[in-house]
């Protein structure tokens, strides 16, 4: 056993089928994945990929009838797991006759939790809710209803939170500290699942990214490794003042350059995958003493999730076909 | 192994809790609209036809009537409270919350069969004190506990097993059509048909042999029996066969929420 690193979630070949028989749906196929505990890790893929399928799995929601998932070496749905996970679900709930205090009061006893207040108002403040504490669920908007639903999902404590489109419907301001208070929940030991369509928030906040498209797991790479690797990197040489560069005399792009073109006394130029300063610099018979500055960025997630997921597209056309 | 039980108390407590609530808080449908319902039985028949029904086991009609509707209330109610819950529950999508904590589907059903027996035993109370006022009213005297112990066996057993009829409805059903159905052309005539209004000595002997085998009648002639004393069958076999079917139906509750349909429909 590793001492101080463990592994959160560990997901084994799992499949989830809806309506089996005649007209049965493979929403999950074969999935097999390993989360470390302290991770922030996103699970991401368009619309019906499959996502909310897995994370109802580890939360023991969906019967886990083909193959399996452990919770810190629990077996899912198991008691000693439940008490390890908190879930937001994609689809608020509703609780029409109680308040928001009461709401978090019961989800702590269903914990076992008889007295919890202090962490219910903790809660209550990082989630902007304090105003909202004694009003009725039915009377809140539905960024307040999701909020409300973190904060169900973290009242005992888990030390694994599923997050199931946590932002969708909240507003861009409690969004940041949304985001700011997982960040800290994360910083402090809770291992983070998040699923989402916002993919900006998913490279800010995540260090590894899974990619998911018709039940199948199509990538799984550290955050950085991603972007390096399935995005264009801009780069941008700003040249020293007075050194003539024209772009004429270039014969052809050089190799993994996208595209290129020359601003005032800068070479803007997008290319793909890694990266040698010295080739390029040399493919652009530049020497280091005319350069000033260099910037590169990593092109944003998008891409990189959009080349991914067409390329799988792609592959399983030819598939059928063949 | 004692933390654990604990904490399984402690959530079977607050989802008991949160059921009683429930309850309490659309009072107006779930205690009043009962009361009103029993009181006017006992206006139409106990009250303004009285004169016109025959006494039964020697009793006047209202006499005889009162622990009828303080069964039909209780066993009514009790059912009412868990399935409706779990169908809003349901509806609102919280239902899935109880497949998500620790805490085993003995329990959840359990909680679930003592909210309901709250109610019921709620609604009785009700319906006795309204019972009460009407029979003063008419003769002047109020109607005694022959068997008070009897009485709180009998009312809290059938409690439980409407309660546990209630949850197993709940977690079977996908509507609130099916709830519906079960509570109106099942249960509700078997209550009817089971002693409520009329001795089971007025029956043609070859209806009376039918209606052994409505569970109902045992539970409304314990009840009966507590009351005024009288009974139509022999009270062990009905105290044993209650007794049987609340162990049947939680056994049922049981599986209904260890297997039952937590999602929305
Ligand atoms: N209860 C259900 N019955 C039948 N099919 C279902 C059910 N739930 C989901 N599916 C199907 O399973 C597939 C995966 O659905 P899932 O909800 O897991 O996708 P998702 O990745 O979460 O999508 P989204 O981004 O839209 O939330 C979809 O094709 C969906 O139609
Ligand atoms: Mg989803």
């Amino acid at each position: 056993m590793n001492s101080n690193k463990s592994t959160a979630l560990r997901i084994e070949n799992l499949s989830v089928v809806y309506n089996p028989g005649a007209d049965e749906k493979l929403a999950v196929d074969s999935l097999s994945l390993a989360i470390e505990q302290g991770e922030f890790f996103a699970l991401l893929g368009p619309n019906g990929a499959g996502k909310t399928s897995v994370i109802s799995s580890i939360a023991g929601l969906l019967n886990v009838e083909r193959g399996s998932i452990e919770v810190f070496d629990s077996e899912t749905a198991t008691k000693s797991a439940k008490a390890l996970i908190g879930l937001v679900p994609q689809e608020p709930v509703h609780h029409g006759f109680f308040t928001v205090n009461q709401v978090l009061k019961f989800q702590s006893g269903y914990h076992g939790l008889w007295r919890n207040q202090e962490r219910i108002n903790y809660l209550l403040e990082n989630l902007q809710l304090v105003k909202e504490k004694n009003k009725k669920v039915g009377q809140l908007s539905g960024g307040m209803k999701r909020r409300l639903g973190i904060a169900k999902a973290l009242v005992h404590s888990p030390k694994v939170l599923l997050l199931d489109e946590p932002s969708a419907g909240v507003d861009i301001e409690l969004r940041a500290s949304l985001w700011e208070f997982m960040k800290k929940l994360n910083k402090e030991g809770m291992t983070i699942l998040l699923t989402t369509h916002y993919l900006e928030e998913a490279q800010r906040l995540c260090n590894r990214i899974a990619i998911m498209n018709e039940g199948r797991l199509i990538s799984v790479d550290a955050t950085q490794e991603l972007l390096l690797m399935m995005t264009e990197r801009q780069i941008s040489i700003l040249l020293r003042s007075g050194f003539a560069w024209d772009i004429s005399l270039m014969e052809a792009k050089p190799p993994g350059v996208v595209s290129l073109r020359k601003e005032g006394s800068s070479i803007e130029l997008s290319m793909s995958g890694r990266c040698n300063l010295r080739d390029l610099l040399e493919n652009l018979s530049l020497k280091i003493e005319d350069v000033v500055d260099i910037q590169m960025k990593e092109g944003p997630l998008e891409h990189a999730f959009l080349k991914i997921v067409e390329k799988d597209r792609a592959d399983s056309v030819k598939k059928q076909l063949r | 192994m004692q933390t654990q039980l604990k904490s399984s108390f402690v959530s079977f407590l607050t989802l008991t809790e949160k059921e009683v609530l429930r309850f309490l808080v659309v009072w107006s449908q779930t205690l009043i609209s009962p009361l009103i319902n029993s009181s006017l039985y006992i206006v139409v028949f106990g009250v303004s036809l009285s004169a016109l029904l025959p006494a039964q086991n020697g009793f006047s009609y209202l006499e005889f009537l009162i622990p009828g509707l303080i069964a039909m209330s209780a066993l009514n109610n009790s059912m009412q409270n868990s399935s409706s819950s779990i169908i809003i529950s349901k509806f609102h999508n919280d239902l899935q919350d109880l497949k998500m904590i620790p805490l085993g589907p003995a329990w959840i059903a359990m909680a679930y069969a003592t909210a309901g027996w709250i109610r019921g035993l709620a609604c009785a109370m009700l319906v006795l004190f309204m019972g009460q006022f009407f029979l003063f009213f008419r003769t002047g005297h109020l109607l005694g506990l022959s068997h008070p112990l009897a009485f709180v066996i009998f009312l809290s057993l059938g409690c439980v097993i409407f309660a546990s009829l209630g949850t197993i409805a709940g977690f079977r059903a996908a509507s609130f059509d099916q709830i519906n159905a079960i509570s109106q052309f099942i249960v509700l005539p078997l209550i009817y048909l089971g002693g409520v209004f009329y001795s089971l000595n007025v029956l043609h002997p070859f209806w009376q042999s039918v209606a052994q085998f409505n569970p109902m009648v045992y539970m409304i002639n314990g009840i009966r029996w507590s009351i005024l004393g009288v009974s139509d069958i022999s009270i062990v076999r009905c105290m044993g066969l209650t007794v049987g079917f609340s162990v049947f139906t939680f056994f049922l509750a049981w599986r209904a929420v260890k297997t039952g349909n937590y999602f929305r429909f």
